[in-house]
């Protein structure tokens, strides 16, 4: 299984990967089927499922938007 | 080729730092995919080298990543900037050292959409040029457009204070950085100021190609888009996203350039911004005390700063620069794409010479100018 979440953009995503690496979780920016988001291309950071939660926490401190975590 | 004396640093500064001009080779080399198109590799390599000139944009002007959009220049950046906002119906302010840049993109949204606008005096003193454009302001008043530092003679505007008074009228405020970038340094989020319009390959010594739109942080203003295509997101809407920079980002972006750009930051950080302009404004300076003492030299500058406006009796602005190209020396004449500044400064229609100063300038060189130009008048004499 794979936890992704969602963001709007592929700019977006880099924000969330900038504070994800400065928190020492470790992720990766990845493109989201289109047939997921239903507005099309989209881009998401996949982590470790087990570090959603840490993730989430860690992106909400810093104020980045996001979706609902995809599991795929 | 012979050694040439490089004073046309205003259009674009030359020669670059050798770190970006090997950046740009390395990147059209090996990581030159389509920023934000894919997820394979390449793409994401470039993607990744274009946001962090985004987060070194945001960083040197106090913003925030997503608030910079990349454009092909500053010009497309104010046409961006300028058409997302103004609407039928608005009254428009720009003051009277505008470039083409400005005053174009006004003038045809005044046309096109019914708008209007007015010059407010950007010569006077900040307390004066606040006063003029309150008088000059009416209630329907909701965009002002003005340059950070005139591209023919040093006049810094009191960016801060204008948005300032932008922000408590309501009016959006767009300001031209084309020639400050580099060379003035200031915080976005210190101030008013709604957007900011800047170029890579002027002060920031980045290659040509590229420029930005910097929005400010708790700019509100709904953004109308002109130019409209694949943003790599968001594909299905027929609307371009509603979320920067997506929104004004349409096609593909101009990365070698971007790349370039953040190459340069790096080098007006290492060199200190307040040391470039330091010595600029030295070196104009050195010159201005010595053209001034050659009988026949007119020079337009009230103080140093990066660029030298002057003329010479009996001799074009053009045949001038012809003939300082004769000696290896690049400068630029006429009209400078600003007619309104050459207007306020009494140098329209002939226009004038200008000379303009980079990080790499030397002494050595402003010696063998202010020999040319002496030789030259005498000549003509």
């Amino acid at each position: 299984m794979r936890c992704v979440l969602p963001f709007i953009s592929m700019t977006t995503a880099q924000r969330g990967s900038a504070v994800l690496n400065g928190a020492g979780i470790s992720h990766r920016i990845v493109g989201i089927d289109a047939s997921l988001t239903r507005r099309g291309c989209s881009y998401g950071i996949e982590i470790a499922c087990v570090n959603s939660d840490s993730a989430e926490r860690v992106l909400k401190r810093a104020r980045i938007r996001y979706g609902d975590l995809l599991t795929l | 080729m012979k050694s040439m004396i490089y004073f046309d640093n205003a259009a674009t500064t030359y020669p670059k730092p050798e770190s970006v001009y090997r950046a740009a080779d390395e990147y059209a080399r090996t990581r030159c995919g389509n920023p934000s198109r894919g997820s394979h590799a390449l793409s994401l390599a470039a993607a990744e080298a274009v946001y962090k000139t985004r987060e070194a944009l945001a960083e040197l002007y106090g913003a925030s990543p997503e608030n910079v959009a990349f454009t092909m220049n500053t010009t497309y950046a104010l046409n961006l900037a300028i058409k997302a906002v103004a609407k039928s119906g608005d009254h428009i302010l720009i003051s009277n050292l505008e470039h083409n840049s400005v005053l174009r993109p006004v003038h045809q949204v005044s046309t096109r959409l019914g708008a209007s606008y007015d010059i407010f005096d950007a010569t006077l003193g900040e307390n004066e040029i606040i006063a003029d454009i309150d008088k000059k302001r009416r209630s329907n008043t909701r965009l002002l457009v003005c340059t950070h530092q005139s591209n023919i003679t040093p006049i810094v505007l009191p960016i801060k204070s204008i948005a300032e008074y932008c922000r408590t009228n309501g009016i959006y405020t767009i300001v031209d950085c084309a020639q400050s970038s580099g060379t003035i340094e200031f915080d976005m989020s210190q101030t008013k100021i709604d957007a900011i319009c800047l170029p890579s390959h002027k002060g920031l010594y980045g290659l040509p190609g590229c420029g930005a739109i910097i929005f400010g942080q708790d700019s509100t203003e709904e953004l109308k888009t002109t130019i409209e295509g694949g943003s790599g997101s968001e594909s299905i809407p027929l609307e371009m996203p509603a979320y920067m920079p997506d929104r004004m980002e349409a096609g593909t972006l101009p990365s070698p350039a971007i790349v370039s750009l953040s190459r340069g930051i790096e080098f007006i950080q290492r060199q200190g911004i307040d040391s470039i302009r330091g010595r600029e404004h030295r070196l104009c300076e050195y010159i201005m005390t010595a053209l001034k003492d050659i009988d026949g030299v007119t020079v337009y500058n009230r103080e140093p700063g990066s660029t030298l406006l002057f003329n010479c009796d009996g001799i074009t602005p053009t045949d001038m620069a012809s003939m300082l190209n004769d000696y290896g020396i690049c400068v630029r004449a006429g009209l400078h794409c600003a007619p309104l500044a050459h207007k306020t400064l009494g140098t329209f229609p002939t226009g004038a010479v200008r000379a303009s100063f980079g990080a790499f300038n030397t002494k050595r060189e402003a010696d063998k100018f202010i020999d040319v130009v002496e030789r030259i008048v005498n000549s003509k004499k």
